[in-house]
């Protein structure tokens, strides 16, 4: 379990880079569509987020504005930066490398 | 990067509304998580739970969360510095042990940088100072040997190339005459190099030049700017105003600003008449050559150099040179203290204090971490990562620190006021930041290793195994143990040099002084260069002295005791030959009534009488050391004595005074009459009625009468002079006592802080004793017990080291050896005494436990 987590938390930044890339959402809502996108097969610590989304924004990858849940309720919009648009596209091509590499190895064998 | 900074700064600023942000957005997210599970079927209450679980530990996700924003440190240290102050608060004896013993180092240590400084100081203030050099010259031996014969001096001159400029001078001391009274000054007679060698710039007027030393030129000088304020009342029309010195007149040309003034305390310059000096003698080495080199030479070019030109000299001049050789010392290394063993004591006492309270530091801080371990694993357990964890004791410690600091300001500042007591001398900033830094940096190395080692073990393992433990039986109490056993130790050496220096002095204070001290009143008469001594004159001042109402006494002598001390000299004894070694003697002077004005007594024959003058039988007396020394039991009355050829009479016997020297107890001294043998300088003594200081102005007023150009110096009771003659052992004891105090402080502060700390620990141990039927008096003193082992143990390795180590301050004391049986006793006994004391109220305390109460705790 914990070595799963820390497996993810590095490439949890691609993904909610990744899942803000379509439109901006709230923490829950990322949350949810990672796990949409995903057809729940990565589970993380959902808390973990959080963390992760505040150290994205203090690297200007992404932003953040108050605004309307679907519920009418007052919440936080996190939406991509140009840089954080940018930096998905090349966490994008570094981890398809890294995972064609790792299916070679696999098939290799 | 700067979006970042505003980012930061943002959340920095508006804290309150960030966290409140963070914390929304988390509930938010479990209830909408919730929501969704509800609606997938999961009833309200087991939605909620699931929904947290997947949530995870909302607390730390909030930590890393701050900590994502990197703004965490700053929010962080106001917390720390608020928790800081609270668990100051909350554990008073810990905290008051803490900043007593760091204010005691940081104020020792700044003391000890402040004398260091102040030491060093002299001299410093010269316009480029490490390019000054002075040339001397000495014997083969002789390391920095500091003066220098005029003919040699020329030579250096002429041949060295070394040199930018170099300078000639010899201290001198006139009378000026004043208004009221006439005052000795101090001075100096140079060659006008002096001024450019030193680069000084005067204030006012000019500095002095080479036509001021031509023959005939109108003499001149240069006075100080203190000179000027104090004893002219900056004076506007100074410039041109005549100054009478050893009644001769000289034109004041010039001053100099204080910051500038060398050699220290300088107040006059007058050019030295190299011409009237001796200029053939290679060996009347009686001056100071001050040089400075060129740019681009180094110390060590210039002493091969003048080593060349030494020994090109002593094959010219082979009668005078043979043995001599030139020397070149930094003028900044003649005020270094490194060969000063008394500043070296000094060093070894100070880090010795610092290295206790160091040790003290550690035994606190180990004892206050294990008994937090259980709180730093909750604290790790909530969320709280290593680092924050240790930098939070660092902020503790800190903040204990900064509190030491400003009292160990203070501390130092009293210490060098009321201890140290040199002329001037001040508490600087950079010594106190020098002692703050250690302070701090000890505190902090301390503070963290432990600091580090207690965060890392495993939480469940810690939180069982410190909830309930019966003894502290750990590394950290045995480490504490041993800690407390050096502080003993090392106070043991402390205390024994104080006690070895109370021991000395006292000893110093019984030496009988062979006269009456009490209603005496002595003063050193200073006669202008050129006077002639003539006795007639002498008796005339003495008789208008003693017709002085309140004046019983009054007599001259060369030397008083407690004086500066009579030179010593070779003589022989008429009809005997001394065929390896030829006696020597201190050389004294007395007028007739001057025994009878000191109190010495005249143990045989006469003294001298107003019938011994010139022309008559020469008389002379010796004292009681002397006939013991060289008449051993025979009566030497009757017997002659040779003095440089002439012969002198012996006519009575006098007790042996004291003069203040510890080297020389009994001193071997021959009276001259001054009668017959007419000096200049002399020092008068007058025996009163009644209180010696009464008398002062009339005297002075007496002189002034008898001569205006004669000056009184040093005049004081003999009670007064007496104790200026142990200034320097006196300092040394109020030195050494003073940190002595504090060391032993220290200890007591430690050993009563590990007894109680291990009677806390044991509180449940001590309940089940108690409720087994232990005698409370047993456990008394199996408390008592612990700690008087830590105690024996200290001061068995404690009066070891001093036995070692104090061996070096075997030529500093007096009439004891540093082993002092009694010194040691006393010592050990103190510390023993003071042990138990600091034992004995953790002792009581554990005495008093309440069984019941103990065993329900936890």
């Amino acid at each position: 379990m914990t070595e799963r987590a820390d497996f993810l938390q590095g490439t949890l930044d691609l993904l909610i880079l990744r899942s803000l890339l379509l439109k901006p959402l709230h923490g829950w809502g990322i949350s949810k569509r990672i796990r949409q996108l995903s057809a729940d097969v990565l589970q993380v610590n959902q808390g973990s987020l959080y963390p992760a989304l505040y150290r994205l924004e203090d690297r200007g990858l992404i932003k953040s504005a108050w605004g309307e849940s679907d519920e009418g309720r007052k919440v936080r919009i996190y939406s991509l930066t140009a840089a954080g648009k940018k930096q998905c596209a090349l966490e994008q091509a570094d981890w398809r490398r890294f995972a064609q590499a790792i299916e070679q190895v696999l098939q290799g064998t | 990067m700067l979006s970042r900074i505003v980012h930061r700064l943002r959340h920095l600023l508006q804290r309150r509304a960030s966290e409140r942000a963070m914390d929304d957005e988390m509930r938010f997210h479990v209830e909408m998580e919730a929501a969704e599970l509800e609606r997938a079927g999961l009833d309200r209450d087991a939605a909620m739970r699931q929904a947290r679980i997947a949530f995870g530990g909302l607390e730390r996700f909030k930590e890393e969360g701050r900590d994502a924003r990197g703004t965490r440190w700053l929010q962080d240290l106001s917390h720390d510095v608020t928790y800081a102050l609270r668990q100051a608060r909350a554990t008073p004896g810990f905290s008051a042990a803490t900043v007593l013993t760091l204010t005691l180092a940081i104020g020792a240590t700044t003391m000890m940088s402040t004398s260091h400084r102040y030491l060093m100081s002299q001299g410093r203030s010269v316009a480029g100072a490490e390019q000054l050099v002075y040339i001397g010259q000495g014997a083969r031996d002789c390391i920095s040997c500091r003066s220098l014969a005029v003919a040699n001096f020329l030579a250096v001159r002429e041949q060295a190339k070394s040199f930018e400029r170099i300078a000639l001078f010899e201290e001198w001391e006139p009378i000026l005459r004043g208004p009221d009274r006439a005052e000795l000054t101090d001075g100096v007679l140079t060659t006008p190099g002096l001024f450019e060698t030193l680069r000084i710039r005067p204030l006012l007027g000019r500095t002095l030049i080479a036509s001021d030393t031509l023959a005939g030129a109108n003499p001149v000088i240069v006075i100080s700017e203190t000179m000027w304020r104090v004893r002219f009342g900056v004076d506007a029309d100074m410039l041109g105003r005549t100054l009478f010195l050893d009644r001769k007149p000289y034109e004041v040309v010039g001053v100099i600003a204080d910051r500038d003034v060398y050699p220290l305390d300088t107040e006059l310059w007058a050019p030295l008449q190299l011409r009237d000096l001796p200029l053939t003698d290679r060996m009347a080495d009686a001056y100071l050559a001050l040089a400075r080199l060129r740019q681009g030479r180094t110390a060590d070019q210039a002493r091969a150099e003048i080593g060349m030109i030494g020994s090109q000299l002593a094959s010219a001049f082979p009668e005078q040179m043979r043995d001599l050789r030139f020397t070149l010392t930094p003028l900044l290394d003649f005020n270094r203290p490194s060969s000063n063993v008394e500043g070296w004591i000094f060093t070894g006492a100070v880090a010795l204090v610092l290295l206790i309270g160091c040790i003290n530091l550690a035994g606190l801080l180990i004892a206050r971490l294990s008994g937090r371990r259980r709180e730093l694993a909750i604290r790790r357990a909530l969320g709280a990562g290593p680092g924050r964890l240790v930098r939070q004791l660092v902020v503790e410690v800190t903040v204990l620190t900064l509190i030491a600091g400003v009292l160990g300001a203070l501390l130092a500042i009293w210490g060098i006021q009321t201890l140290v007591r040199w002329p001037g001398i001040r508490v600087d900033t950079q010594s106190f930041g020098l002692a703050l830094s250690i302070g701090a940096a000890c505190g902090l190395v301390i503070s963290v290793w432990p600091a580090w080692r207690l965060t890392r073990p495993t939480l469940v393992g810690e939180l069982r195994e410190t909830t309930r433990t019966a003894t502290g039986g750990t590394d950290a109490a045995r480490g504490r143990r041993i800690l407390v056993i050096a502080e003993v130790a090392f106070s043991i050496v402390l205390l024994s040099a104080a006690g070895l220096f109370t021991r000395s002095l006292s000893q110093l204070r019984a030496i009988e002084p062979g006269f009456d001290t009490t209603r005496l009143l002595t003063m050193r008469l200073a006669v202008p260069q050129g006077s002639t001594a003539r006795n007639s004159d002498i008796q005339e001042l003495v008789a208008s002295i003693e017709a002085i109402p309140g004046v019983q006494r009054a007599g001259v002598g060369l030397q008083v005791p407690y004086g500066v001390g009579s030179a010593r000299r070779e003589f022989a004894i008429e009809g005997r030959t001394m065929p390896d070694q030829r006696p020597r003697a201190r050389m004294n002077a007395a007028s007739p009534r001057y025994f009878e004005a000191m109190g010495i007594p005249v143990l045989r024959g006469r003294a001298f009488s107003v019938a011994d003058r010139v022309g008559t039988q020469r008389v002379a007396l010796i004292n009681q050391s002397a006939a013991e020394q060289f008449f051993a039991g025979r009566d030497p009355v009757g017997s002659r004595v040779v003095i440089d050829s002439v012969s002198w009479e012996i006519v009575g016997l006098v007790g042996t005074v004291f003069n203040g020297d510890p080297e020389e107890v009994k001193p071997v001294e021959i009276y001259r009459s001054t009668q017959q043998w007419p000096r200049l300088a002399l020092w008068i003594a007058v025996r009163t009625l009644g209180e010696p200081t009464a008398v002062v102005a009339p005297v002075r007023d007496a002189v002034r009468r008898f001569d205006a150009d004669l000056a009184i110096t040093r005049m004081l009771t003999m009670d007064a002079l007496r104790e200026t003659s142990t200034e320097a052992e006196r300092r040394m004891l109020r030195i050494m006592t003073s940190f002595a105090i504090g060391a032993i402080l220290i200890s007591a502060i430690g050993l009563y802080g590990l007894i109680s700390y291990s009677v806390a620990q044991r509180r449940r141990e001590f309940g089940v004793r108690l409720a087994l039927g232990a005698q409370r008096r047993t456990v008394l003193r199996h408390v008592l017990a612990q700690g008087l082992r830590l105690a024996v143990i200290g001061n068995v390795v404690g009066v070891a080291l001093a036995i070692a180590v104090l061996r070096v301050m075997q030529f500093m004391i007096f009439g004891i050896s540093t082993t002092d049986p009694l010194t040691l006793i006393v010592v050990v006994t103190l510390v023993s005494g003071i042990a138990v004391l600091a034992a004995l109220i953790p002792a009581q305390r554990a005495m008093r436990v309440d069984p019941m109460t103990s065993l329900r705790a936890d």
